[in-house]
């Protein structure tokens, strides 16, 4: 088989693929009827197979397939029909078709109007028929746009067994060129393959350079001063208004010099594009170069795509400039296509602006010209169908050049940014050719769309475009192959409506934010509260905010530096505001080296094994200590006994070792209160420690920070408990630990707050470490 | 210096292009103080100066240097672009020569930045790392090895490309070659650190109006300007 035609045949494949895969399909009588049914059930059966899906039939079609099979008259038909029933059946069997529907229905188009009005809230649907007006009827629903539905889409079985559009459709896809009276002259054929002229440097036997001049039919030209050097050649200005670009000597070939000859044949002159006005020769009237308009402006990559750069070089630019540019560079394009010329490597280095109404087209001796390629391109721009292809050796369809422009589009309104650069990437061309498009349309979304401004301005752009562009991208999507990417004309359109839209400040009422280049949230819904942000002052969904403050300021805060190891800290101001916490002293990564295991020792009284942590050790040391002999009950009971403490009778037996941590009855969280207990008289296990302890472990250590809290206050609590009972305001302090911070906490998880507990706790720990460590 | 964490993380965010990753580890031993350290200074502080007169390489370059002298390997600059981080860092020369532990530090921090950008969404570039020594490596042994193996099966997998440079007589070529799997390391003329670095330059402004994943060809011929087999 024909490499061609086994190419052409896969792709049909692919498009019924993906029908079979994403799509509820429907099927009428006639396509049932068709000559080429039997090709169409050979090719789709697999792809039911493969994706467990089915076929459905109106229950409608069968009866009606019953009732040709009886048809006398028509004995042709009646066989046809009785096969057709006989297959039917069949596959019904195997699970590859599903008949619906009641004796009640309708006659067979309505059935469909009715299902398919109905199911396309939820589903996709693609009706196969070979009927037109039913087609036209069915995809009438799709100009109903105030429902929230799918596309519904309407296909028939050609020849081959596969899908095709209907021609009336296509007709009507070329008649919306409106107002194209194109002279015949003007327009280059469209060639099916690449020119044999060679593509080998020519021998010349003299490059001109700056002061000398060149020859063309009409006369003689100077070159003046080089303005530019690009890869193939030099520009220089002339004694003309034109600039003349000269090649060097590896890249003037016989395919160039032919090339250049060919688009001159044409009268091509549309301002802003830089046309070959004239082939240029030296004296020797060897091809050198061309001459063209002269191009201004700054080029996209250098001015749109860069934000600090699009700054300075358009400072006031609007959400409507970049629309009106999209508009002005579209118009430019549409002139080209009109004249089946494909530009083939558009990319942001060949595109100039000067202000939204006035851009320039350069380097256009790369366009690709009837049988002569464009032999550059790049990758970003490329079609997923012919990444990774040598541009010289193929020539472009209008498909590949669709994508091309749809990516343009959607890197000028989106500035800069590539439509498939996403969270967890691959190289950019993988993801292109997966087409794994990353912004979310309607409820779809992969959940990789860029941080940050991104998916702001996404959100802002209007309907259409966000849909076009989603269409194109993502793979499975209405327009996301080559012969269904959207036309020039089709872009225009949506872009001419939304600079409508911005203009008549229609867009604006829904959301001001929508008219500036780079918002800082998304688009409002009419169903969302707005709040202002307390600390950027920017509008926000109030369920976004936390105390007044929005999401993206809560994720900022101060940057310090690690007091031990001079790491860069963020203090958020979620936990500054939110939480309420202190700035930590020093990173996560010494906080966690703090609390670890330094030593294990063993108590010379009770003989149990303890441990002592980095912390610990520093403490201890820093202040030219010895390391403790005694576990820490051992400690406390001694410090207990020297202090002659009425209540040191809780203490007279050792209390389990410290080395059990968190868990037991004297766990770090209660530390304090057990110290504050034991100056009550209350004992171990009384109703208040049960209490707080119960609420450290079923609310506290659920919390997001609650693990971290609780480490902490472990880290902290046995040095507060014994230097709050070597203070000589030991008696003060447990008084006031008890009225103003345990009481009202019991209280506080009596009422279910425990929230507030939380900071009331906190502020305990705080009250404590700041009276006693100034005392020390 | 105001490169904060907060500031680098929002130009990750903020900026689209696709960024070339070019890590400088380079050594700052006892036997580069006097005029070679001199020139290394002045040459790196061309390259940066060449870098920002390139808008495209301005907003695309990142660059990191981490050095080898005194008893460690040191990350003298972490990677971010030269608008955050406009200014050459001067280096000084003294002590040993703890080439596998600074390589290693290079990929670790090469690494952690080809996180960073896949998780914010940011496109970018084969890394490139630039290993210049006027020695041989004196650091731990199984370091050494370590840093080695990393290179060579990065550079394998297209991951890195590697430019190891010799500098003077007494440069280790052999050890120089093991970190090259691809091509042999080159010897820089005499101290023509500016000629290698304005090649450098010039190679990454040329990579940056790439699209990554595209083989951009090195300027080969330009080599011959600086360097030598």
């Amino acid at each position: 088989m024909a490499n061609g035609t086994s190419k052409k045949e896969d792709y049909a494949r692919s498009i019924m693929e993906s029908y079979v895969r994403e799509w509820k399909i429907f099927i009428d009588t006639c396509s049932l009827l068709h000559f080429a049914s039997d090709k169409f059930w050979m090719n789709v059966i697999p792809l039911l197979r493969q994706y467990q899906a089915k076929i459905i039939i109106p229950l409608r079609c069968i009866e009606e397939l019953e009732k040709h099979s009886k048809n006398a008259g028509k004995p042709d038909l009646a066989k046809k029909s009785t096969d057709t029933l006989k297959i039917l059946q069949q596959l019904i069997k195997a699970d590859f078709v599903e008949i619906r529907g009641e004796k009640t229905d309708n006659f067979v188009d309505n059935v469909f109007q009715v299902v398919f009005t109905k199911f396309r809230m939820t589903h996709k649907l693609l009706l196969i028929t070979q009927d037109n007006d039913l087609a036209k009827d069915i995809l009438a629903l799709n100009g109903n746009k105030s429902v929230k539905a799918n596309q519904v889409n309407v296909k028939r079985v050609n020849q081959y067994g596969f899908l095709s559009g209907f021609s009336w459709d296509e007709d009507k896809e070329k008649s919306t060129d409106e107002g194209n009276d194109i002279n015949p002259d003007e327009i280059f054929r469209v060639c099916k393959s690449v020119t044999l002229v060679a593509d080998t440097p020519m021998k010349v036997s003299h490059i001109p350079k700056e002061q000398e001049t060149v020859y063309t039919p009409r006369g003689s030209i100077r070159l003046i001063k080089e303005v530019a050097a690009g890869g193939e050649g030099i520009i220089y200005t002339t004694n003309t208004p034109y600039v003349a670009k000269i090649y060097k000597r590896e890249n003037n070939t016989k395919r160039k010099c032919e090339k250049i000859k060919l688009m001159l044949t044409k009268p091509i002159d549309c301002e802003g594009i830089c046309f070959p006005v004239a082939a240029l020769y030296n004296s020797n009237k060897e091809f050198v170069g061309y001459l063209m308009p002269k191009a201004n402006g700054k080029e996209l990559q250098k001015s749109i795509f860069i934000k600090p750069l699009f700054m300075k070089n358009f400072p006031g630019w609007k959400k409507r400039d970049t629309v009106e540019l999209c508009v002005t560079i579209l118009e430019k394009i549409k002139y080209l296509h009109d004249r089946n010329i494909i530009m083939g490597d558009i990319n942001p280095a060949n595109i100039l602006v000067v202000s939204p109404k006035e851009v320039y087209f350069v380097d256009t001796d790369s366009y690709q010209i009837e049988e002569f390629p464009c032999p550059v391109g790049t990758n970003n721009y490329t079609a997923p169908e012919i990444q990774r292809k040598h541009f010289a050796d193929f020539l472009r369809t209008m498909g590949n050049e669709n994508f091309a422009v749809a990516t343009l589009l959607f890197m000028i309104m989106l500035p800069g940014k590539p439509p498939y650069s996403q969270q967890g990437g691959e190289d950019p061309i993988a993801n292109i050719i997966k087409m794994d498009f990353s912004y979310p349309f309607g409820e779809n979304s992969n959940k990789k769309t860029p941080d940050g401004p991104w998916r702001y301005i996404w959100s802002h752009l209007t309907y259409d475009l966000k849909k076009a562009f989603y269409n194109t991208f993502r793979k499975g999507g209405d327009n996301a192959t080559e012969s269904t990417r959207l036309s020039v004309d089709e872009w225009l359109s949506i872009f001419k409506y939304y600079l409508e839209l911005l203009d008549n400040g229609k867009f604006g009422k829904q959301d001001k934010m929508s008219e500036e280049l780079f918002p800082t949230r998304h688009k409002k819904n009419s169903k969302v509260v707005y709040a202002t942000c307390k600390l950027c002052g920017s509008e926000v969904a109030e369920n976004q905010c936390q105390n007044g403050i929005c999401r993206e300021c809560l994720n900022k805060g101060e940057v310090y530096k690690c007091k031990k190891c001079g790491k860069e800290i963020l203090f958020t101001n979620y936990q500054k505001y939110v939480r309420n916490v202190k700035k930590y002293d020093i990173c996560s990564e010494c906080f966690e080296h703090g609390n670890e295991v330094r030593m294990t020792l063993q108590c010379v009284d009770c003989g149990r094994s303890f441990e002592i942590t980095n912390n610990q050790y520093d403490y201890f040391t820093g202040r030219g200590l010895d390391i403790p002999k005694r576990c820490l009950a051992c400690r406390e009971a001694k410090k207990n006994q020297s202090y002659g403490s009425t209540y040191s009778n809780s203490y007279s037996s050792p209390r389990p070792s410290g080395s059990s941590r968190s868990s037991g009855n004297s766990g770090s969280f209660c530390f304090i209160t057990t110290a504050v207990c034991d100056y009550y008289g209350k004992s171990d296990d009384c109703q208040e420690l049960n209490i707080l302890r119960n609420y450290r472990d079923t609310w506290l250590r659920n919390q997001p920070d609650g693990e971290e809290i609780i480490a902490e206050y472990y880290n902290k609590a046995p040095l507060l408990v014994s230097l709050l009972k070597t203070s000589e305001h030991y008696e003060k302090y447990c008084e006031i630990l008890w009225t103003r911070y345990i009481q009202p906490c019991l209280d506080m998880i009596k009422k279910g707050a425990f929230e507030e507990c939380k900071q009331l706790y906190y502020k305990m720990v705080f009250f404590l470490e700041s009276k006693l460590c100034k005392e020390e | 210096m105001d490169n904060n964490l907060l500031v680098r993380l929002e130009d990750l965010v903020n900026n689209p292009t696709a960024r070339v990753p070019v890590c400088l580890c380079l050594d700052t031993s006892g036997s580069m103080d006097g005029q070679p350290i001199n020139e290394l200074n002045e040459g790196v502080r061309l390259f940066y100066e060449a870098i920002k007169e390139d808008e495209t390489a301005l907003y695309s370059a990142e660059i990191s240097i981490v050095t080898f002298g005194g008893n460690n390997a040191e990350c003298i600059a972490d990677f971010a672009s030269l608008e955050l981080q406009p200014n050459a860092p001067k280096l000084l020369a003294s002590g040993m020569t703890p080439m596998g532990e600074a390589v290693n530090m290079a990929l670790d921090l090469l690494e952690r930045r080809k996180d960073e950008y896949k998780d914010r969404g940011v496109d970018y570039y084969q890394p490139w790392l630039v290993l210049m020594t006027d020695g041989e490596p004196n650091g731990d042994k199984s370091e050494l090895s370590r840093a080695i193996n990393r290179t060579v099966e990065l550079v394998n997998q297209k991951k890195l490309t590697v430019f190891p440079i010799g500098i003077g007589a007494y440069a280790d070529m052999n050890v120089l070659e093991q970190f090259s799997p691809k091509r042999p390391p080159l010897k820089l003329q005499g101290l023509k650190f500016r000629e290698f670095f304005a090649w450098l330059s010039k190679s990454v402004s040329k990579t940056s109006q790439s699209t990554p994943g595209e083989s951009v060809k090195l300027d080969v011929e330009g080599i011959k300007g600086w360097g030598e087999l």
